[in-house]
């Protein structure tokens, strides 16, 4: 019985473990532009742990999708934002 | 409102198409750009946010000589509001200046360009000062005011509309108007216009 329950919680503990993907708002100033905020997919597409981009120019805000591994932190992504060209003012992550 | 108001005052001192002189970290953007008084063609990186670097070719098609050399743009200051966005943007040129067939001599210009638009509204100015041994010292200043007649979403193919205002000294002072056109979608802007005198304005950007 405990070799059963052992092999149960050994079998389930990657899995609990194992971080949910994310999906990231990010409130920009600024954003008004398509082919300026495109800068925003360019930089972001350059991220591994990115797997989709959208951005709503009506509510000024970037919609990131990350993957379960990914490792862009607020400081990280408020640089990416900065150097796209668009000033932060917030950032609201939500697990997927 | 104080920057829309500076954007406007330089609009009304001042053309060229300059979406974004200066990218992201990496970008790689050409831009060409033709009209009555000149056709010119630029390739740029920006190593940071703050500046591009690249080199353009630019022909002055009155007066029939040639500019080639290097070039770097300075995004002074961007400022960003909700809904809205102002830069300004201070180039440098310098390079040979050639007639065809002639010798080369040294040439380049300076120029300052402000913008400040919104989703519907665009205001945006310039001022060049070129000078090349041989050939003298022209100014030519800018300006444009567009409306975009609808608010495309992210991924859509987008309008907008401008009036267009430019004047020469190499053109005899005069102020040429102009209405001109700009479509662009994804990475690929392009504007088509005509002057009052039925002058060809064609620009294009391409960002890579």
């Amino acid at each position: 019985m405990r070799i059963l329950i052992l092999a149960a919680l050994l079998a389930a503990a990657p899995l609990s473990a194992a971080p949910n993907p994310e999906f990231v708002t990010v409130k920009v100033n600024g954003l008004v532009c398509d082919f300026c905020a495109r800068s925003i997919e360019a930089m972001m597409k350059k991220r591994s742990d990115v797997s989709g981009v959208h951005v709503d120019l009506d509510k000024g805000e970037v919609h990131l999708k990350l993957k379960a591994d990914a490792t862009l932190d607020d400081p990280t992504l408020t640089k990416l934002m900065v150097d796209s060209g668009y000033s932060v003012t917030g950032i609201e992550r939500k697990a997927l | 409102m104080r920057l829309p108001f500076a954007a406007l005052c330089a609009a009304s001192l001042a053309t060229a198409v300059a979406a974004r002189p200066v990218s992201y970290p990496g970008g790689v953007t050409f831009m060409q750009e033709l009209d009555p008084m000149q056709g010119s063609a630029l390739l740029h990186i920006s190593p940071n946010r703050h500046y591009s670097v690249g080199g353009r070719y630019l022909r002055m098609r009155e007066e029939v000589w040639q500019l080639a050399g290097g070039q770097a743009t300075w995004l002074a200051s961007r400022r960003n509001m909700p809904g809205a966005q102002a830069n300004l943007y201070l180039t440098g040129m310098l390079g040979a200046a050639f007639a065809d067939g002639g010798t080369a001599r040294p040439g380049g210009f300076v120029e300052a360009q402000a913008d400040w638009e919104n989703r519907r509204l665009m205001v945006m100015g310039m001022a060049r000062l070129t000078h090349a041994e041989g050939f003298g010292t022209t100014n030519m200043q800018m300006g444009r005011v567009g409306f975009a007649p609808y608010e495309g979403d992210f991924g859509d193919p987008h309008l907008w509309l401008f009036g267009q205002l430019r004047r020469d000294s190499g053109s005899m002072d005069t102020v040429q108007p102009a209405l001109v056109a700009r479509i662009f979608y994804r990475t690929l802007l392009v504007e088509a216009g005509v002057t009052d005198r039925g002058g060809l304005i064609l620009n294009s950007v391409i960002r890579f």
